[in-house]
């Protein structure tokens, strides 16, 4: 995206625009699903897909998003039409926590469904994904949070 | 805040919720515990401890309930879960629960990965991990750091081989978590190919700057080791039993293989065995099995005396 589309105009005040790889596209209309009506993507280049959304999402919309796609690029266009990266949704050592996605092992207590334990992972590694269970310290991989993801 | 005061409540949910200081003096303390394993000495006269066994366990549980019964304490709990209220359903956090209001400590074993974080998040009695599933086993660990201790006088600098399931045995895992507090110790992992330990735990070791190297066999390296601990294959960690009937056997130690081993190397294993160590190596110099599990009584009752102060 470059600094000519980061300037929009105060009519698209308090919008919230998604970078992310066209292929990954399908998935993240899942996620947003709730606001796909007023979603209005836009093919920049060959792989890149720009969606635009006339809202800001809630802090667990982009944590799923940056789950899917560590790569997408989150902008926040505020009322004086400036367009500002939202960062830090995900970064190494940071936790997410809360039931966004579920740890699949299935020997962890996180899994069986009447113990009272609140999923909460920790990033390792940002790219390649790698989140680590805070109960049972297992790893879980990009390609496993992506299938979770997918079926939402 | 003197060290002493610093275990006091505290869970152990993992090795490595103790600082190298930490694990020094309780071996401080356990050296002096030692003198009192069969006699006693009574710091936690009247104290209770909850004994909860999910999970079958011979040293273990017996270590820890003879540990209070010699601090002048008392035990109770169950060695079988068919003899708790989990077989009806009442979950894991209301046993705990009910048990938290009984006791001053608990020792949890349960086939569930992070049951005893769970179990810490609940309770307020201090809760001591004695193994979940095939992640932690903080005590086993704190038996074999101080049975390497006795035998050589130090942990740094030392190289140890573990040897078998890596991928499943808890003790394993622990083991090498536990290493990663001192300096200098060169792990070999060794292991059929599809029982390496997991990423998790190779990445925390080069995270903390500790030397390892993965390999198949064993006998390579016998001259190189100061320690050669041995792991049991366990049936119960394998979702498929064809997996476990292709695997057993692959690994093993006899005492034609430790004549490669160099003078002063020892053979640990954190006990039951099965295939993995056969009779005839108890009679080697190296054999030093059941003297690891014999620590297992002073270190728990340091543990136990430090935490239930």
């Amino acid at each position: 995206m470059n600094k000519e589309q980061r300037q929009t105009s105060k009519q698209d005040a308090r919008k919230t625009l998604i970078e992310i790889l066209g292929g990954k596209t399908p998935y993240l209309l899942s996620i947003l699903k709730d606001q796909t009506p007023y979603v209005r993507a836009t093919v920049q280049w060959k792989d890149k897909d720009v969606l635009e959304l006339p809202e800001e999402l809630s802090e667990e919309t982009l944590t799923k998003i940056k789950l899917l796609e560590p790569r997408a690029l989150i902008y926040f266009v505020s009322e004086d039409g400036k367009a500002y990266e939202k960062t830090g949704i995900l970064e190494e050592g940071k936790w997410i926590e809360g039931r966004i996605i579920y740890c699949p092992n299935k020997n962890c207590v996180t899994a069986q469904p009447k113990e009272p334990t609140r999923p909460k992972f920790k990033v390792v590694k940002k790219d390649p994904l790698i989140l680590q269970c805070y109960y049972c310290g297992r790893y879980i991989d990009h390609s496993a949070i992506v299938a979770q993801i997918a079926l939402l | 805040m003197d060290i002493d005061s610093r275990f006091k409540g505290r869970d152990l949910v993992s090795i490595l919720d103790f600082r190298r200081q930490e694990i020094e003096r309780l071996f401080e303390v356990a050296d002096e515990m030692e003198k009192f394993a069969k006699s006693g000495k009574e710091v936690l006269k009247d104290r209770i401890i909850s004994t909860l066994f999910f999970e079958p366990s011979t040293r273990t549980r017996l270590s820890f309930e003879t540990a209070m019964i010699r601090l002048g304490g008392h035990v109770i709990g169950f060695a079988d879960p068919s003899m708790s209220r989990t077989v009806t359903g009442e979950t894991l956090a209301d046993t705990i629960r009910m048990v938290d209001s009984y006791s001053n400590v608990i020792v949890l074993r349960h086939k569930i990965e992070g049951s005893a974080r769970l179990a810490a998040e609940i309770a307020e009695a201090p809760v001591i991990n004695a193994g979940d599933g095939s992640q932690h086993h903080p005590t086993q660990t704190l038996t074999d750091l101080y049975t390497l201790r006795r035998e050589f006088g130090r942990i740094d600098g030392l190289k140890i081989a573990i040897l078998g399931d890596l991928r499943q045995t808890r003790s394993a895992s622990s083991l090498a978590y536990g290493v990663s507090l001192f300096r200098g110790v060169k792990l070999y992992l060794v292991s059929p190919e599809p029982l390496r330990m997991r990423q998790e735990i190779t990445d925390h070791l080069k995270s903390t700057g500790v030397e390892y190297q993965e390999l198949n066999h064993v006998e390579e390296i016998l001259p190189e080791v100061d320690a050669l601990y041995v792991t049991r294959l366990q049936k119960e960690r394998f979702a498929d039993s064809q997996e476990y009937e292709r695997l057993r056997g692959s690994y093993f130690v006899t005492k034609k293989m430790l004549e490669r081993a160099r003078r002063g190397m020892i053979v640990m294993h954190h006990l039951p065995r099965i295939d993995d160590i056969p009779l005839e190596v108890d009679e080697t110099p190296f054999a030093r099995y059941f003297q690891q599990a014999a620590f297992g009584l002073p270190v728990r009752m340091a543990l136990l005396s430090l935490i239930v102060q």
